[in-house]
């Protein structure tokens, strides 16, 4: 059952169109990476979904209920940490906890405060201020104001920003327990796709506020479509030589400098094995899921573009 | 309702930078009290000016706590707006300047009842606010001075109000003036919505109410009848008219009375009106508002 349906939605900023015809579902269950580039269209979507944004178009269904209608009713099953967890840095950990669950309309009691706060490593500094805190443990503490009214949807943007290798590692194992242990729904936004293929069930990329590619990370990861660049010294010469050879099937295009290839993993060897006995010289051989390759073309377009216009 | 404004009440005072407000005010009533203990018949001298070599002015009469706080409430009631400012122009945009304002709006309450709490916080902080200025202008300055008939100067003349007649009128004037700086605090709440750091709206707020009091105070006959009326500083002020008395025939202040009620009852209902309407535009503007902080 779809959790989360956004159909056609778009927003405007004057000019700039930072969300373009967007649709997609989330399923209960899934942990739903959103993946894209700074300025993809991830945060404002986000923010469009926990009704911060106005959408210019489009139309968001949270728990089959419509965003706009009942928009309390909708937010009281949502946590959220948005970017950085800025929290109240005058007020201790325990205030700041309480404060917002307060705002989520849950009735919680202290006990419950304390176990929230023991369960995300912070009991011991219930009392110090926020402003005490190190970016990790703000994290952890925004996770806490995120579950205390035990949400369905749990919404993560960007949560690894600003942290060190452990505190990555630990968000992923929480988001992961999250869902496997206490069966929530997590939607996790992120500009690095590493991150994204370790936790997410389904993801969806966005580039420029367009849908790029959605899927089970399992399809988009598949090693049956593995991508298999052959950079050699002629490729307009290579594919005359491979011309009437079984591997055509597997060729995909041609490019200036290489030819590329989308087969299963374990042909690897025996495509290799086959361009050197057609005497073609290959100067080197990448192999990419076609989610990476797909990835990487964009994030080395705007590179690319970067380096000129810098 | 009730939970959101306890939250935002906790807020405003456990913040460091409220009680500033509250230091301050302190320490310029404590500083004119001094100032009037030790010199006082300087002070007294100078508001009777020419009268003071035709009258036996009982300076010693004069000089009690009724008397200083009205010199109090002279001096400061045109600068605590900048003290309310601090807190009201803090209230929106300080929250998006610290982060806090997109976590805050995507919880599920209106964005109506929370900018409701908000600006009642601020209304009790104002009102707190005028009981502090109250304490120590009133109640400090009676335990200092004691109490006698109150002298006023009023243009070109020299009013005296019995001192068993004088409590009710500090009352009056308290309660208009939580009126009068309740006007700058939803001027600030409204500079407060466009803004994504509060230094922003509270200068923008004691720069209007700094222009707006010398349009007020300026002696031009054209902004008389077209601008003057009509700003929200021109009736500020009208809280003094609580102790101006109707006079008998002999011209002797007659107890109870007050000589313009109209006039105080007009300036009411244009800072309320005031508040309102910034009030108003300021939930109307935050509602439609994209939240990008």
């Amino acid at each position: 059952m779809p959790l989360v349906t956004v159909s056609h939605l778009s927003k405007k900023f004057s000019t700039h169109t930072a969300v373009d015809d967007l649709s997609f579902t989330v399923n209960e269950g899934d942990v739903y990476g959103f993946l894209g580039q700074n300025g993809a269209g991830k945060s404002t979507t986000i923010r469009m979904l926990l009704t911060l944004v106005k959408p210019t178009k489009g139309h968001i269904e949270l728990f089959g209920m419509d965003l706009c209608k009942e928009r309390k009713k909708i937010l009281r099953q949502v946590g959220a940490v948005i970017e950085k967890p800025d929290l109240y840095k005058y007020l201790s950990a325990f205030e700041n906890l309480s404060l917002f669950a307060r705002m989520s309309g849950s009735k919680i009691n202290k006990k419950e405060l304390e176990t929230q706060l023991e369960m995300v490593g912070l009991a011991d500094r219930a009392g110090d201020k926020v402003k005490t805190f190190s970016q990790g443990m703000k994290q952890r503490l925004g996770i806490a104001v995120a579950l205390i009214h035990n949400p369905r949807l749990i919404i993560l943007d960007e949560p690894t920003n600003g942290l060190d290798p452990q505190g990555i590692a630990d968000m992923r194992n929480l988001i992961l327990h999250l869902s496997r242990h206490l069966n929530k729904t997590v939607i996790v936004s992120s500009h690095l796709l590493y991150e994204i293929e370790q936790i997410s069930t389904r993801m969806l990329i966005i580039d420029e506020g367009k849908k790029k590619v959605e899927g089970t990370v399992a399809s988009l990861m598949d090693p049956a479509k593995t991508l298999v660049e052959a950079e050699v010294s002629d490729p307009k010469a290579a594919v005359l030589l491979m011309d009437g050879s079984e591997w055509c099937i597997y060729l995909k295009k041609a490019t200036s400098q290489a030819l590329i290839f989308e087969l299963p993993k374990e042909l690897i060897p025996a495509l290799n094995r086959e361009l050197v006995l057609r005497q073609i010289n290959v100067l080197s051989l990448q192999a990419k899921t076609s989610l990476e390759a797909y990835f990487l073309s964009l994030t080395r377009s705007k590179q690319h573009v970067a380096a000129f216009t810098n | 309702m009730w939970q959101l404004l306890q939250i935002e009440l906790l807020k405003i005072f456990r913040k460091p930078r409220t009680y500033i407000s509250f230091g301050a005010i302190a320490a310029m009533v404590i500083i004119i009290q001094i100032a009037l203990k030790f010199d006082g018949r300087s002070y007294i001298e100078f508001i009777v000016g020419g009268l003071k070599d035709s009258l036996d002015i009982p300076y010693t009469h004069i000089l009690n706590g009724y008397f200083v706080c009205f010199v109090i409430l002279n001096l400061l009631l045109i600068h605590i707006p900048l003290l309310i400012a601090l807190v009201a122009g803090d209230s929106i945009a300080g929250e998006a300047n610290m982060g806090t304002l997109r976590l805050i709006a995507s919880k599920p309450v209106s964005r109506t009842e929370l900018m409701l709490a908000k600006f009642m916080a601020t209304l009790v902080y104002t009102a707190l606010l005028l009981i502090w200025l109250a304490f120590l202008s009133l109640l400090l300055s009676i335990l200092i001075f004691g109490t006698n008939d109150i002298l006023i100067a009023r243009n070109d003349a020299l009013e005296i109000i019995r001192a068993n007649d004088v409590m009710w009128r500090y009352m009056a004037a308290f309660a208009f003036a939580t009126l009068a700086l309740t006007t700058v605090a939803a001027l600030a709440f409204l500079l407060s919505v466009f803004a994504e750091n509060s230094i922003g709206p509270i200068v923008s707020t004691i720069s209007i109410v700094i222009v707006f009091t010398i349009l007020s105070e300026m002696q031009i006959p054209l902004y008389d009848r077209t601008v003057k009326p009509y700003l929200f500083t021109s009736h500020m002020l009208a809280w003094k008219g609580f102790f101006y008395s109707k006079t008998d025939a002999g011209g002797t202040a007659i107890p109870g009375t007050i000589e313009n009620i109209r006039a105080i009852g007009k300036s009411s209902l244009i800072l309320v009106l005031y508040i309102f309407g910034f009030v108003y535009t300021a939930i109307a503007v935050f509602n439609k508002k994209d939240i990008l902080s």
